[in-house]
């Protein structure tokens, strides 16, 4: 088949060639023809008018002097062209001077001259021509001549003839040999492409020749080759992907179909309430648990039957929760109370419902379910009554607190306040009376006397000190720098200069300085620095020594003394108003000192501390929040 | 031209008529004075065929005398054939010369048989000057004559001396060689 097809190709060029060079040979040898056949026929005519001319001038004096014999002559010399089949000379009246005719030719020579010209007349060219010399007409020259035309044409078509067979056959040779070059390619390609068909083998490449059209033919092939490989290449692959794929999908199938029958199983398994709903949350499958725990029979939970389940107050909030769960396609959970047809009541349940969408966003399917959490719900709200009932006791007995303290506050003051006018009538009248009466009395009643007055004196130390306390709670703070370890040494050499006793051996460390009020804070070293010098002034050798810590968040300043010490059983009383551990006859004192300097250090936000035992020394400790002084932030 | 060619036509008929042998008479007279005609025709004729030296003329135009002695019936038909013709630019004019006359500015010399006895005489008189002289005498061509009618077969033929035209400074168209009769190159 294609070999049939690739010799008619070749035979269509042979024939396409010859053909061509053969109406180009026939145009041409036409044409030549024709050219050659009017090209005779002038310059026959042309070359007979000449020697006509050449006739005449030569025999012009034969004529001029009656010369017939010279013109005799003159008219043989044609026998050199034997085409002439008759010539002639007429006298200038016309006559016939003198004839020619070849030898063996019978040709009849006209009686008169016509006049010049030529013609072409019975296959033969005929010319008359004047002899003219010297302006005098002599006489005229008759020619004629065979006309060989188709003698002539014969002989030049037999010429083109010739050409043509020889051309044609040179074209045969030649256009066999530039058809192998042609076809040779062509024949690469058809084998190539039989391989292809046949072992479907799209690695096979043909081999390129030439330059020409079909060269790239040959690369427009072979690139069509490497495209139909690697799309074979790509199909097979995709078909094989595309097995695998179906492969998988049945598996996935069959996995599918095993959990679903599981999950409906696990559906109608549960006691819980597992419910489905279509994308618009209508219920359009039977839902038996559903129906179990609301006792709403299937015609009532149908379609949005299911809302009428929930208590009405909640159904503002279900359908809230509902509305943007769809537009944000999220799954949502509510506690809300829904009808519990067992118990007769509503119950609340937490509702979870998950929306199922699709690629395309829209919502198929809702799946949801409702758990119980109505004993927890009751169970959180008698936690929460509860709570809110503490809360509200602690806050009335706090302000009962807070009034019943101000109360006292004031009480205390206006008692230590109005009681200082008596006490002062006392002591004054006990003076006058000592001063004006003391040698009426005798010794027992001026020591009872005695006794008044030091009473009435200690009563007006307790007042001040009460009324200094009570005041305390009023004053405002006015923070500043303090340089502790000055304001200590000060206070120290103030009390020790007053202190009757052994002088007491004062070892103190450098103090961070502190921001603090600093009258109030004087009153805490005069408490702590009087207390240390009170009980230990029974040593032989008093030791009292102040340092201070520092750590992250707060100084701690501390006063530790070697004395009397105190029972560590009582110190959380040691800070309380009027408490004392020791009796004023051991140790002078009126019990506010200490309460004051938990007021005052309390106020700065530190804290305040004892450590001791009894004849082992107390060490006391205060603390101050160690506050950034350099931006005046307090 | 017109009337030149008829008339030329004319002489040539004549000359036709005269010369040729179908139309012969046997008449004498008639053959006599055919014989005249053509051989003032053919006397014209050779001036065509005849170069003269540029000083034979005295300018490119001037006349070519023919000068005719003793044959007066030759000169009046040459006369009356030649009027108004010119040979190379020259207008021909015919003289009849009488015996003793100067032929100092003639080109033609024709010395009628009457006057073939003083031949000598009229060649002297050329004297080797650019004179074409032309004679009907027998002989006449080895006295000095160039060119010397015939007759022969009772057509009027010529002869030719080349030497006598060579020492005329003569130049004879070969063609005129061609038709005459005879050519003699020596003496």
């Amino acid at each position: 088949m294609i070999a049939e097809k690739r010799s008619s190709l070749r035979s269509k060029l042979r024939s396409i060639v010859l053909l061509t060079t053969f109406a180009a040979l026939l145009v041409a040898g036409g044409a030549m023809a024709i050219y050659e056949a009017q090209t005779y026929r002038q310059s026959g005519l042309s070359d007979l008018a000449t020697q006509a001319e050449i006739l005449g001038r030569a025999s012009a004096v034969a004529l001029s002097f009656e010369d017939a014999p010279s013109a005799k002559a003159y008219l043989s010399y044609l026998r050199a062209k034997p085409g002439i089949s008759a010539a002639a000379i007429y006298n200038a009246k016309g006559a016939l001077f003198e004839s020619y005719t070849p030898e063996g030719a019978s040709t009849e020579i006209p009686k008169f001259p016509e006049a010049d010209g030529e013609r072409v007349e019975n296959g033969s060219l005929v010319v008359f021509k004047r002899i003219v010399n010297n302006n005098e007409i002599l006489g005229t020259v008759y020619l004629r001549e065979k006309y060989e035309l188709w003698e002539r044409l014969a002989g030049y078509l037999a010429i083109v003839g010739a050409v043509m067979v020889l051309t044609l056959l040179g074209v045969v040779v030649l256009s066999s040999k530039l058809h192998a070059a042609v076809t040779r390619q062509l024949q690469a390609i058809v084998g190539v492409a039989q391989h292809v068909m046949e072992r479907r083998d799209f690695s096979l490449r043909a081999k390129k020749i030439s330059n020409d059209e079909i060269g790239y033919l040959v690369d427009v092939f072979n690139d069509m080759l490497g495209e139909v490989g690697r799309r074979t290449e790509t199909i097979e692959s995709a078909n094989a992907e595309l097995k695998r794929e179906v492969h998988e999908r049945r598996l996935v199938e069959s996995a599918l179909g095993t959990t679903q029958r599981r999950n409906s199983m696990l559906v109608a398994a549960s006691s819980a309430v597992v419910w489905s709903a279509d994308g618009e949350g209508r219920f359009v499958e039977a839902q038996s648990s559903w129906s179990a725990f609301t006792g709403q029979p299937e015609k009532d939970y149908r379609a949005l039957g299911w809302r009428a389940a929930f208590h009405d107050e909640d159904a503002h909030v279900l359908q809230s929760a509902w509305t943007s769960a769809t537009e944000g396609r999220e799954a949502f959970s509510r506690e809300l109370r829904v009808w519990h047809n067992d118990s007769g009541r509503y119950r609340y349940v937490n509702l979870r419902a998950v929306p199922m969408v699709e690629t395309d966003g829209r919502i198929s399917e809702w799946i949801g379910t409702l758990t119980d959490v109505d004993d927890r719900w009751q169970a959180e709200q008698g936690l929460r009554e509860l709570n809110a009932e503490l809360e509200s006791r602690v806050a009335a007995r706090t302000s009962e607190l807070e009034a019943a303290n101000k109360e006292l506050e004031s009480f205390t003051y206006s008692v230590s306040h109005d009681l200082r006018a008596p006490l002062r009538a006392i002591t004054a009248f006990s003076k006058l009376l000592w001063d004006g009466h003391a040698e009426q009395f005798d010794a027992e009643a001026r020591r009872k006397l005695e006794i008044i007055r030091s009473e009435g004196g200690r009563m007006a130390m307790l007042i001040d000190d009460l009324l200094a306390f009570s005041r305390l709670g009023r004053k405002s703070i006015q923070k500043v720098d303090v340089d502790m370890t000055q304001l200590v040494h000060s206070v120290f050499e103030r009390l020790s200069s007053q202190h009757e006793g052994p002088k007491p051996q004062f070892h103190m460390a450098q103090l961070p300085k502190a921001h603090a009020d600093r009258t109030l804070l004087e009153q805490v070293w005069v408490n702590f620095l009087s207390n240390a010098l009170k009980f230990s002034a029974k040593r032989e050798i008093p030791v009292i020594e102040v340092g201070a810590i520092t750590d992250r968040s707060e100084h701690i300043y501390f006063v530790r003394d070697n004395g009397a010490g105190f029972d560590s059983r009582y110190k959380a009383k040691l800070f309380g108003v009027f408490q004392r551990l020791h009796t004023s006859s051991e140790f002078a004192g009126t019990g506010v000192g200490l309460a004051l300097v938990h007021r005052i250090v309390t106020r700065h936000g530190g804290r305040v501390w004892a450590e001791g035992d009894i004849d082992a020394g107390a060490m006391f400790h205060f603390t101050l929040p160690i506050e950034d002084t350099s931006d005046g932030r307090v | 031209m017109r009337p030149v060619w008829v008339r030329l036509l004319s002489v040539v008929a004549l000359a036709w008529f005269a010369c040729t042998p179908v139309h012969a008479t046997p008449d004498d007279e008639i053959a006599f004075g055919m014989e005249r005609r053509l051989k003032a025709a053919f006397i014209y004729k050779f001036a065509q065929y005849i170069e003269w030296p540029a000083d034979a003329f005295a300018s490119p135009a001037a006349p070519l005398i023919v000068g005719i002695v003793g044959a007066d019936s030759i000169a009046e038909e040459l006369q009356a054939a030649t009027e108004g013709h010119a040979v190379k630019d020259h207008p021909i004019v015919v003289q009849r010369i009488k015996p003793g006359a100067s032929i100092a500015a003639i080109q033609v010399l024709f010395v009628g048989k009457s006057e073939a006895a003083r031949l000598s005489h009229w060649l002297n008189a050329v004297n080797r000057r650019p004179v074409l002289v032309i004679t009907e005498s027998e002989d006449a061509l080895e006295q000095g004559s160039t060119i010397n009618f015939t007759t022969e077969e009772r057509r009027v033929r010529f002869a030719i001396s080349l030497a006598s035209a060579d020492r005329n400074r003569l130049r004879i168209d070969s063609r005129l060689l061609g038709v005459a009769q005879r050519v003699y190159r020596t003496q």
